[in-house]
């Protein structure tokens, strides 16, 4: 069995780490990243124990873990879709109960970081008494492993059967601009993406505006939408992926630098368009039409600047998470220095000149 | 017509081409060569798809400095084209069309030439590489490139298809296209009047 395992390990643990590495990056940064080092045991023995003791806390935390197993699920089956992973199937050649082990060997593998902390939060509760919550933690976890794996190993072994059920499309009646191509993919491809980074924005942005005072300082709203960008991160080097391996064939059409950059920006905008309504609805109260277009060109470059940087290492993930982080930094620094226009006028005429300058010396070598 | 001059293409300090100079008359022309010799590079580079050092010159127009005029002269269809499976045949074909320039009577009889009108209203992820070839080809037709490039134009094609590609090709060499293609299948000389073979071998061209 051991080239078995091998394999899983090839074609969908590393992967999936590969692919989710500025989720990854992002999650940690928040987890770790955000409180002095001295202050790290202090931050999660706090976050564990508001878990423990509140229900509402607890259940926020199961539905974020909820999420993340729907997107192992969803990764793990859209590999088992895609022509080059057809080689999966030779699972079912194995009896049923075998491709099972297997599968739980890989989703305890993708689920590690949730278990890992998970592992730390029962130590906690059990020293502390709290053994209702520990109890439904490793329900929860377990259910979710054995109900992720059995689900996985029924859809390999079963294909050949008739679905039970279809979820039901329509088509959009109208011919897809360039820019809605990369909205489409993501909406399809990245629903649990899309639903985890708006939550997490939309949820931040909407915490800051209610605690905000009248025309307060455009630098506290920035700050938080700061955060919301980088929750965008993954999204953003997932287009880029999408681009290279679905629309290369643009490259040989006669399109215009400027309108493929402003392609860019409109995708920016869309993908903005939720934060900057909830920010909207605060206009004129909180924050003023300027700020409000301060904020979302600010936003809008932001996403273009870090995009344009992946035409330069889009498979090296440890640097997209270095130069992230660098970013962050930065972009931190100069908010706090009351420079967002700046900023939005920086990372617009930054990315325009990457992109411009990169775009057609770019060569994908992402494997399709 | 095009003219390559000092081109390299290198991959981590591996050279695939190096091209001293190659000048081709309008006309079509066959590219032959070894699996992994480098055809679809070249291709590739023509087609302005990927970096490349040196020049490119097709009709007096270069694809460094004057990208979007080179290109609007040039078309290529992919061996193994990807597509987003989510958009109708019918979508793409509008986009390329509307990048292309092409009018509606063009995008219309590429339609009924290619006989695709039955499955371009559904969405690509349904097709078979059969159809996606298809649909391929037929947006290499669309507008009025000086210079078309098919790679492997005739692998996953049905048979019906091929009398269609080569009627296209010589109503369009007509029109004064030229065309590139490269293929492991011979051509007959009823099936095309090629100008010469372009030989990819040893990392540069010769022509044949």
């Amino acid at each position: 069995m051991k080239p078995i395992y091998h394999l899983i390990l090839r074609t969908l643990v590393f992967p999936f780490y590969q692919q989710h590495a500025g989720l990854f990056f992002f999650i940690f940064f928040i987890m770790f990243g955000v409180v002095e080092a001295s202050q790290l045991i202090n931050y999660h023995q706090s976050l564990i124990y508001g878990m423990l003791s509140s229900t509402l806390f607890l259940l926020i935390v199961l539905f974020i873990w909820l999420l993340y197993f729907l997107k192992c699920f969803l990764f793990v089956a859209q590999k088992c879709e895609a022509p080059d992973y057809h080689i999966l199937y030779e699972l079912s050649s194995l009896s049923q109960a075998k491709t099972f082990q297997l599968l739980i060997f890989l989703y305890f593998l993708i689920f590690e970081p949730v278990i890992l902390y998970s592992a730390v939060i029962l130590i906690l509760a059990m020293k502390s008494g709290f053994y209702l919550p520990a109890l439904i933690i490793v329900l929860f976890q377990v259910s979710g492993l054995l109900l992720c794996s059995w689900v996985s190993s029924h859809y390999i072994h079963k294909r050949h059967l008739p679905a039970q059920f279809t979820i039901p499309s329509f088509k959009i009646p109208f011919n897809r601009p360039l820019f809605l191509f990369y909205i489409s993919h993501l909406t399809k491809n990245q629903k649990v993406g899309i639903l985890l980074s708006k939550l997490f924005s939309i949820f931040s942005i909407y915490i800051v505006l209610q605690s905000m005072d009248a025309h307060e300082d455009i630098r506290i709203p920035a700050i938080v939408l700061l955060f919301g960008l980088i929750a965008h991160s993954f999204l953003v080097f997932d287009i880029k992926r999408f681009e290279d391996q679905r629309l290369s064939w643009i490259r040989s059409l006669p399109y215009p630098m400027l309108s493929l950059y402003f392609n860019y920006l409109y995708v920016f905008a869309l993908i903005l368009a939720p934060e900057m309504l909830l920010l909207a609805s605060s206009m004129g109260n909180k924050i003023t039409l300027v700020d409000w277009i301060e904020l979302y060109v600010f936003g809008i470059g932001f996403l273009a600047f870090i995009y344009a940087r992946l035409f330069k290492f889009v498979e090296n993930t440890d640097v997209y998470m270095q130069f992230m982080l660098w970013v962050f930094l930065g972009t931190f620094f100069l908010i706090l220095c009351d420079l967002v226009p700046f900023l939005a006028l920086g990372f617009g005429i930054g990315s325009f000149f990457i992109i411009s300058k990169r775009h057609y010396l770019y060569e994908s070598k992402v494997i399709v | 017509m095009l003219q390559l001059q000092e081109l390299k293409k290198s991959y981590t300090n591996h050279l695939i081409l190096e091209i001293k100079e190659l000048n081709l008359p309008e006309g079509t022309f066959w590219i032959k060569g070894k699996n992994g010799s480098g055809k679809t590079t070249l291709m590739k580079i023509i087609a302005g798809q990927i970096p490349f050092e040196g020049s490119v010159v097709l009709n007096d127009t270069d694809l460094i400095s004057d990208p979007v005029a080179y290109r609007k002269q040039i078309s290529y269809a992919e061996a193994e084209p990807l597509y987003p499976g989510f958009l109708t045949g019918n979508e793409l074909l509008k986009f390329v069309q509307k990048v292309r320039k092409a009018d509606n009577q063009q995008a219309k009889a590429v339609i009924d030439t290619w006989n695709i009108g039955g499955f371009i209203d559904n969405r690509i992820e349904t097709y078979s590489s059969g159809m996606v070839k298809k649909l391929s080809l037929a947006l290499a037709f669309l507008g009025h490139p000086k210079l078309i490039l098919l790679d492997e134009p005739l692998i996953t094609l049905e048979d019906v298809a091929l009398p269609i590609l080569y009627q296209l090709m010589k109503d369009r060499v007509k029109e004064g296209t030229s065309f590139m293609i490269t293929s492991h299948q011979a051509f007959s000389e009823n099936d095309l009047l090629l100008t010469s073979k372009i030989v990819v071998e040893n990392q540069t061209v010769r022509i044949e």
